[in-house]
């Protein structure tokens, strides 16, 4: 059979198809008609996986997780059963007695100013610097812009290793000077928490280096040329020229560095496990222990109480930094 | 054209979702999923009984599913039903509300197949795990792995240095200062502080060895609070804060680190002994210095012990056939075979850990002075398991130290004592026990 005999019947087949599908719903067959059909079944197409994908994973999920937040599991029935504000209760409670329950949410909102008042601002001198040309900025780039194209995994162990207690070399440089703590960098109390600030400081910079880079480089060039020309220092361009221009991402990423307040765990899994003694977990980190220890009920109760927190506060903080400063167009 | 290649794809798409619900395999053969948790042992155990399976069994072709995330990820499979394995060997989990909920086969037919003539399967366990996997009236689980814990020491370093192996614990903490004062900076002890539960095979150990193996099991049926009030625990809590809670006895920074940082610095000779189990050989295997050796000691013995030959087992692997496998009565037939004694030792042999059913696999050629050395722990002590009944165990409501985790690295750091430890974790419960029953189903 040929190619055109192939083609020949799968046309015909089609046709028939459409036919008996015109007939079956009595639909108009005019031009216009079919190309409007056409039409709205390419939007359906288009459509259709990314909202399915939106109901199953995040719609259901969601209430999925607010039912269970009133739940509890009965091991003898094997059955869910509704408690109520139980776990609710639970949490609360556990907020407020337990020493460890508090240091985890203090841990996690830590995370605020660390990566909004410390890494951000250090991501936008570094991006400054990159696009000045400033000496030295190749290295500026690997130092940064590394730890965002490495996997968290080996960049974790890379980082654990440069304070070994016994083989690290920072460690042994820190040592020589008298510094070294007891329990080591990541097992005593004072200075574990503070190596997964200083390691999300290192880390995070690259990831928004990149989006701030990217965002001078789409600034108008004769504006800057413009400052340039009536002799603005570097400083100046930075504070009055550029961060106005790039106010909007700063923004996103300012709101990016808020969530991360309930959302940042793998750091800890894979620098600390949670320790010493429970002091470094965060939020999210407590959430996914409990469920891996096989309970599901306290921690949707725990998230829920955090959503409520995390949504005021996010769309505070956006309604915030657009008040500070403009919506640029250019 | 692109009609044609769609048209292909549609037929492959088809025929693939229709061989997804087939029993039988192409070839006409029954077959066997088998999904592993593919940890320290690798898969070289199971390939060995797959062969030793399917030439016995010629209709069978057995599939195997391994991943060291497994554990993890059969959860979501079991419960949904779908994408399922014929047998799952996964590591210590909550299987028990798995079972609560219908989704897991009864094995009770399982239990009494003949391993040998006239010796069932539930003959052939060692009698303490018989009811490992039972929940209320059926058997769900089996156990896979049995273990062995304790004090690994550098033997060689023993030698060379003439130390002896210690044999109560009062001999141990005389070795810590001789070793600080004959081992040229040489530590006694190292630990992963991340990790720190490492710590639970030696502390259970004595724990077990001063109150005996009765008292362990009443301890974890936890009928009362006053289960911890157990004096067994305090007296091994003691013995570690007199070793642990000496800074100089560790590394430096131990604390901090992970359990691989731990045993280089085991291998490579900074420390003399860790705590660990049988699986240390081949997890560091690749990094073994030329002419090091370890070996296994029989946990030192604690004063006033009942039962002074103690293996803390550390069971907990276990393995499961799910309610809605394709394949059950197959599977219960290779979980059986499994338990031949042909089989067990060659499992002993590939893997160098026992499986708690009566043999003995220090017969088997060729293992390690390692090996050996923990084999003949096992074979010579009353190995502790811990097998709750109760709700509130398996339910996470309580667990050995309730309130705040393991207590190693505090009673290291010196924030906590072997006695607040104690007195904490009964305070703990005592004031929370209604809540926990209640919470666990047990009470309205």
């Amino acid at each position: 059979m040929t190619k055109n005999r192939i083609r020949q019947q799968l046309n015909r087949f089609k046709h028939f198809l459409v036919e008996t599908f015109e007939n079956v719903f009595r639909l108009d067959k005019s031009y216009k008609a079919k190309r409007r059909r056409q039409k709205r079944f390419f939007i359906f197409m288009m459509l259709f996986l990314p909202v399915t994908h939106f109901l199953v994973f995040f719609v259901y999920v969601n209430i999925d997780t607010i039912i269970l937040s009133f739940q509890r599991f009965d091991y003898y029935t094997g059955e869910y059963k509704f408690v109520w504000f139980e776990n609710y209760q639970q949490v609360i409670r556990d907020l407020r007695e337990l020493p460890q329950m508090k240091q985890t949410v203090i841990n996690s909102f830590m995370f605020l100013p660390i990566t909004n008042f410390i890494t951000l601002p250090l991501s936008i001198i570094s991006a400054y610097f990159i696009f000045r040309g400033v000496p030295g900025r190749g290295l500026f780039k690997v130092l940064f812009f590394l730890p965002s194209i490495i996997s968290i995994v080996v960049l974790t162990m890379a980082f654990q290793f440069m304070f070994d207690p016994l083989f690290g070399p920072i460690n042994q440089l820190l040592a020589e000077l008298g510094i070294q703590p007891v329990g080591g960098w990541f097992g005593t109390k004072g200075t574990a928490m503070n190596m997964i600030y200083l390691y999300c400081i290192w880390a995070g910079i690259g990831f928004n280096m990149v989006l701030i880079n990217g965002a001078i480089s789409r600034l108008p060039s004769e504006v800057i040329e413009s400052g340039r020309l009536d002799g603005v220092s570097m400083f100046t361009e930075l504070t009055k020229i550029i961060i106005p221009m790039i106010w909007p991402t700063i923004t996103t990423l300012f709101v990016i560095g808020t969530t991360a307040v309930f959302t940042i765990f793998l750091q800890i899994l894979l620098l600390t496990n949670g320790g010493p003694s429970g002091s470094t977990k965060t939020i999210a980190y407590l959430i996914v222990e409990m469920v891996q220890s096989g309970d599901y009920t306290t921690p949707a109760a725990f998230g829920m109480i955090f959503t409520l927190v995390a949504i005021p506060l996010i769309m505070f903080i956006k309604w915030g930094m657009e008040k500070i400063g403009e919506n640029v167009e250019y | 054209m692109k009609k044609v290649v769609l048209v292909l794809l549609s037929i492959t798409l088809t025929l693939s979702l229709a061989a997804c619900g087939k029993k039988k395999a192409d070839s006409g053969k029954e077959r066997l999923v088998i999904a592993f948790a593919e940890a320290g042992y690798g898969r070289g155990w199971l390939e060995n009984l797959e062969a030793a399976f399917e030439a016995e069994n010629e209709n069978v072709d057995i599939i195997l599913d391994g991943n060291p995330n497994m554990t993890a990820n059969a959860g979501p499979k079991i419960e949904s039903g779908r994408d399922l394995a014929d047998i799952y060997f996964l590591l210590e989990t909550n299987w028990q509300r798995w079972a609560t909920r219908g989704y897991l086969e009864p094995l009770d037919d399982l239990y009494e197949m003949e391993t040998e003539p006239g010796v069932t399967l539930e003959d052939k366990l060692i009698d303490e795990v018989v009811e490992f996997g039972r929940i209320g009236d059926n058997m769900y689980a089996l156990p896979w792995n049995d273990g062995v814990t304790g004090l690994v020491y550098n033997s060689k370093m023993f030698r060379d240095k003439g130390w002896e192996v210690p044999e109560t614990v009062n001999d141990l903490i005389d070795l810590t200062e001789q070793i600080k004062t004959e081992g040229a900076g040489v530590k006694p002890f190292t630990w992963p502080g991340q990790y720190s539960a490492y710590w639970n095979f030696v502390v259970y150990g004595w724990w077990a060895q001063y109150e005996g193996l009765e008292a362990m099991n009443e301890f974890y049926q936890f009928e009362s609070p006053e289960v911890f009030k157990q004096e067994g625990k305090l007296k091994a809590l003691e013995a570690y804060e007199t070793l642990i809670g000496d800074q100089s006895n560790s590394t430096a920074g131990v604390n901090g680190l992970i359990h691989t940082q731990a045993q280089m610095q085991f291998i490579n000779g900074f420390a003399a002994m860790i705590p660990n189990g049988l699986w240390i050989e081949s997890e560091m295997k690749a990094a073994l210095p030329a002419g090091f050796e370890m070996k296994m000691m029989p946990i030192p013995t604690i004063e006033g012990a009942k039962e002074p030959k103690i293996n803390n087992s550390m069971l907990g692997d276990f393995i499961v056939v799910p309610k809605q496998a394709r394949n059950k009565e197959l599977a219960k037939e290779f979980l059986r075979f499994m338990a031949e004694d042909k089989q067990l030792l060659q499992y002993t042999k590939d893997t160098g850990t026992p499986r708690p059913f009566e043999y003995d696999p220090t017969t088997i050629e060729g293992l390690s002075p390692f090996i050996l050395s923990a084999l003949e722990i096992w074979k010579n002590s009353k190995s502790f398991y811990i097998i709750s009944k109760s709700p509130l165990y398996y339910g996470v409501y309580v667990n050995t130290f309730p309130k705040s985790g393991a207590p190693y690295g505090d009673i290291y750091l010196g924030e906590e004592s072997a006695e607040s430890v104690w007195n904490g974790d009964y305070q703990y419960v005592f004031e929370r026990w209604d809540e926990f029953k209640r919470n666990a189903g047990m009470t309205d």
